[in-house]
């Protein structure tokens, strides 16, 4: 009996002492974590809207330079520059997600204002196969989608060599998560351009120009 | 000031008279039991330990470094304090507290990574929370922490995290430098290097850790 009762008396104290120990260094922590995933989140835009930020500056610039907007399907990002004392509107980018090979793929993207060229592509989060998928996250990949078209579709090319306005080269050995990308990409793109009134795909843009009508 | 330092020297010379005698043997006692984990009982080549871990995040060699310091940081802390608890837990309840002090430490150590170190924690993903279930910490505590002195338990938990993080060091080194041409992210290998993709992924780590194993347990055996 005497027995029994310590052993119960050990766990439940050893448990509280832990559990007071870890609640207390999550508290400690929580603040400085947040703060790393707000400002991991604030780095991204200024980077794939390509305007420039100093480390310590990047919260005011950010301030500054982008506006957010919050609905239902998601965020996504209004990029503003100061011109003549202005803010004039210059882009728009907005996160856009799919499966990839093995876990889903976060990805930023974003279009100039006339809403057809890539200004900058970014990816949030993936885990594709190290140096395969992985590479995705690569410059040489990214930057080639600079000033590419998105209309009437982007394309991820295999085997050739892109050569279109709207054609990227795919990563060698990365078939599943060259076709993901390309998926994600166009699916998301026509659905929020379609949401912002500029429908996207080729059949609705020969529907004489009416920009309300969604696909 | 100098009336009590003097105070405090004299005390605590009479304090480690009679510890002096001991010190020595339990020192050298606990210094061999170190270099037996880093060498004749290596948890990784004699083990084969801590193998989950050991193929998952040796594929850069920062992702290894910050492992390797994060399991010698849970091992030793948590043997000092099953050593330090060991009269006082119940025989058949003492997995259970094992497990929750190394759990704790743990996720100390995740915690500490994602405030102060967030790419580091960003690269390793859920691998630092599956120190938890580092056979390595488990057996330290069962084997040796247990049944006997926290310094001592110290040094031994000490020389096997030494002996795994030697492993796993070794492992990564040859799989980043063919996997990617680089070490620690320098680029070492010039242009002209065709990556090794399968180093990167989980065969070239089986593949690699083998021979590992292979060529440490021929050379100690040569040796015998």
């Amino acid at each position: 009996m005497r027995s029994r009762v310590q052993m119960v008396l050990v766990l439940v104290i050893s448990a509280a002492i832990s559990a007071t120990m870890l609640g207390w260094v999550y508290n400690y922590t929580k603040p400085t974590v947040l703060m790393n995933q707000e400002k991991k989140l604030k780095r991204t835009v200024l980077e794939v809207f390509g305007i420039p930020y100093a480390e310590d500056s990047l919260l005011d610039v950010f301030a500054r330079s982008v506006e957010v907007v919050r609905r239902s399907e998601g965020t996504y990002y209004r990029a503003y520059q100061m011109r003549d004392g202005s803010k004039v509107y210059t882009g728009v980018a907005v996160e856009l997600s799919g499966p990839g090979f093995w876990a889903p793929i976060r990805i930023l993207l974003a279009l100039e204002e006339d809403l057809q060229t890539v200004r900058g592509f970014k990816v949030v989060e993936q885990a594709e196969t190290p140096g395969l998928g992985g590479r995705m996250v690569e410059p040489w990949f990214l930057e080639q989608f600079r000033g590419k078209k998105v209309r009437p579709a982007l394309r991820i090319v295999h085997g050739a060599r892109a050569s279109g306005p709207n054609e990227v080269d795919a990563i060698t050995g990365a078939t599943e998560t060259s076709k993901a990308l390309d998926r994600i990409i166009n699916r998301g793109l026509s659905s929020f351009l379609a949401e912002l009134g500029h429908p996207s795909d080729g059949r609705a843009q020969s529907a004489s120009g009416s920009h309300q009508q969604s696909p | 000031m100098a009336e009590s330092s003097a105070r405090d020297t004299v005390a605590g010379a009479v304090k480690a008279a009679p510890r002096a005698r001991k010190v020595p043997l339990t020192q050298r006692e606990g210094w061999k039991q170190m270099v037996k984990g880093i060498w004749a009982e290596n948890p990784t080549f004699r083990m084969v330990l801590g193998i989950c871990s050991a193929l998952a995040v040796t594929n850069k060699l920062t992702n290894t470094l910050a492992m390797c310091i994060a399991v010698i940081f849970v091992t030793t802390a948590s043997s000092v304090t099953v050593s330090l608890l060991r009269k006082v837990i119940p025989r058949r309840v003492r997995m259970a507290v094992y497990t929750l002090i190394i759990a704790t430490y743990v996720i100390f150590v995740d915690q500490y990574l994602k405030a102060f170190y967030p790419v580091i924690s960003e690269a390793m993903g859920p691998y630092v929370g599956l120190i938890i279930t580092n056979c390595i910490i488990m057996g330290r505590a069962e084997t040796y922490a247990s049944s006997n002195p926290p310094g001592r338990a110290f040094l031994d938990a000490l020389g096997v995290g030494l002996g795994y993080a030697m492993s796993l060091i070794i492992v990564a080194f040859v799989r980043e430098l063919l996997g990617f041409g680089t070490l620690f992210d320098h680029r070492i290998l010039g242009t002209w290097w065709e990556p090794w993709v399968i180093m990167v992924m989980a065969p070239g780590a089986f593949v690699v850790l083998g021979l590992y194993i292979w060529l440490l347990r021929g050379f100690q055996m040569r040796k015998h």
